[in-house]
């Protein structure tokens, strides 16, 4: 027997089906510490805090002390620390930031291409959160303050 | 003309941005945008612009720039620019101007043009990359009324409360007004939805209140919240009637007393579905009166507490994905008629080329008639589809 599209409605059906049995992709597997600058006054986040404020949920360490999220362009690292401490598709990931860019609200973030950039931008500013690969060597005014 | 020349202006410098991919312009202000343009067509009928022959009078575009003066301090604007068949034809106006001061994560101020919080998507409407579909469900945000219900001036306070282990309320609470012009979408739209030939002195929420919650339950990704907003407007307008065999144009003032919009929503956001679905109750009590006696001719009501849409997505690869929504808007709770009335079917795809560039499909499968204009030969159909296209870039 010959299936045949009877309606409008067995597309859309169809189309549904493809969806409910497609798989998740599987992103990077590197290891990613959090590092933030040392005047930071956290010294360890929970995987929880880690996420909120990666999802723009958690904006000020204190009082008038606002995060910056530094985001990595570096596709592998961003979507290992996803996959490791985000638990969404980087394009939910993307669109949060984006939404805060587009609509001026949110946290402030900033990408940077460049790990050793991303390192020192980090080290010198001020409320400054980023990730990198867990065995990066660190300068001294940067600290680690999340490891799974 | 001087429109046209800042056009171009903020076209050139978008373009120029784009092809070298700058996020800042300057170390502390950071500069994005948009541009899209889209294509409709409708079997049947016209809506939202000439469909019945197919229109590209549906494009926006926009600009904006980020400055952090302190960590706690921010300041910017936006530069926007649409046209959707014969709304806002491209004129450029500032679409969101504010600055905001973020004391703690529970407490923050924002002052100036402030794009509303209402629902789940009405901040980020003017953002064709932000969502699967290329048109949000009608039920919810209909069209014309975006550039009223968009952007308000004025204040809020917002803030994110912990609540321990039940997760954590986002709110936003506050007082603003906005701007209506006799050229705007909302005018045009309540001069189609009333049979009225002009509408002149409109006064759309000079004063708005209003409160936004969104509870982000301990489930992951699963939060529910509501929005409700009240506000009075009134306008005059022209009102042909049929007297016997002849049709004069009556002046009428139209004045709502109470106007509410209520919305409760819910999104549910795993591994690489997205689920949600939003309510939309809008009332008000309005009252109808001769333009120039004074005389009160007809109550005017609406409840449009049988509207919904509930929508699935889902993303395939990094490249595709696709979504589906049922939508229904109901003026009245008990009416009968198909000029009160629009469910759509609507199933979208979305090919994300790279990250600042994709491209969208969507057919919506029509029923109903409100909103609609007749086609080409002056007929109304009840059942249609309207398909659309739409290429953005964004940086």
């Amino acid at each position: 027997m010959i299936f045949r599209w009877k309606s409008k409605g067995d597309i859309l059906l169809f189309c549904l089906a493809i969806m409910l049995f497609t798989a998740f992709d599987v992103l990077g597997e590197a290891q990613i510490a959090i590092i933030a600058n040392k005047d930071v006054p956290a010294d360890h986040l929970t995987p929880e805090a880690i996420k909120k404020i990666f999802l723009g949920d958690t904006t000020n360490w204190n009082a008038n002390e606002g995060i910056i999220v530094v985001l990595s362009k570096d596709e592998t690292v961003q979507g290992a620390f996803i996959k490791q401490y985000i638990k969404r598709t980087p394009y939910q990931f993307e669109n949060v930031w984006r939404r805060n860019l587009f609509t001026g609200k949110g946290a402030r973030s900033i990408r940077i291409s460049n790990m050793e950039d991303l390192i020192q931008f980090v080290a010198t500013t001020k409320g400054a959160i980023g990730y990198v690969p867990a065995d990066t060597n660190l300068p001294s005014n940067v600290k680690i303050i999340g490891k799974e | 003309m001087r429109t046209m020349y800042l056009y171009k202006i903020l076209t050139c410098l978008m373009i120029w941005l784009m092809v070298n991919h700058q996020a800042a312009l300057a170390e502390d202000v950071q500069v994005h945008g948009f541009i899209s343009q889209g294509y409709l067509k409708t079997d049947h009928n016209n809506f939202l612009a000439e469909t019945d022959d197919g229109s590209f009078q549906f494009n926006e575009m926009g600009i904006n720039f980020t400055a952090y003066p302190t960590s706690s301090l921010k300041i910017g604007c936006q530069f926007f620019a649409m046209d959707l068949g014969d709304v806002g034809n491209d004129t450029i106006v500032v679409n969101w101007a504010f600055a905001e001061y973020h004391y703690q994560n529970w407490l923050g101020f924002r002052a100036g043009l402030i794009k509303t919080p209402f629902g789940l998507y009405n901040d980020t409407r003017d953002y064709d990359s932000l969502r699967t579909a290329i048109f949000l469900p009608t039920s919810n945000y209909i069209e014309l009324l975006r550039d009223t219900l968009n952007t308000t001036k004025g204040i809020l306070i917002f803030g994110n409360v912990p609540l321990g282990p039940v997760g954590s309320l986002k709110y936003q609470i506050g007082t603003t007004g906005t701007q209506t012009s006799p050229e705007s979408g909302s005018a045009k739209f309540l001069k189609s939805a009333n049979g009225f030939s002009e509408i002149s002195d409109i006064v759309v929420g000079e004063r708005i209140y209003g409160f936004h919650f969104q509870w982000m339950t301990p489930v992951d990704g699963l939060s529910f919240g509501m929005t409700y907003e009240t506000f009075d407007y009134g306008f005059d307008a022209i009102k042909p009637t049929r007297i016997g065999d002849v049709i004069i144009d009556v002046p009428i003032t139209f004045k709502a007393h109470e106007a509410d919009y209520l919305v409760f929503f819910g999104e549910y956001i795993w591994n690489n579905w997205v689920f949600a679905a939003e309510t939309y109750r809008h009332t008000e009590d309005s009252d109808v009166y001769h333009g120039t006696s004074g005389a009160f001719l007809q109550s005017a009501d609406v409840d449009t507490r049988k509207s919904f849409y509930v929508k699935v997505s889902y993303r395939f690869t990094d490249w595709l994905e696709t979504g589906y929504y049922y939508s229904r808007f109901q003026l009245q709770p008990d009416t009968d008629l198909d000029t009160e009335k629009l469910k759509e079917h609507c199933l979208s795809f979305r090919f994300d080329i790279n990250p600042y560039w994709l491209f969208k499909l969507e057919a919506h499968l029509m029923n109903g008639e409100f909103g609609v204009q007749p086609d080409n030969d002056g007929h109304i159909y009840n059942e249609w589809v309207l398909y659309a296209a739409k290429m953005s870039f964004s940086f």
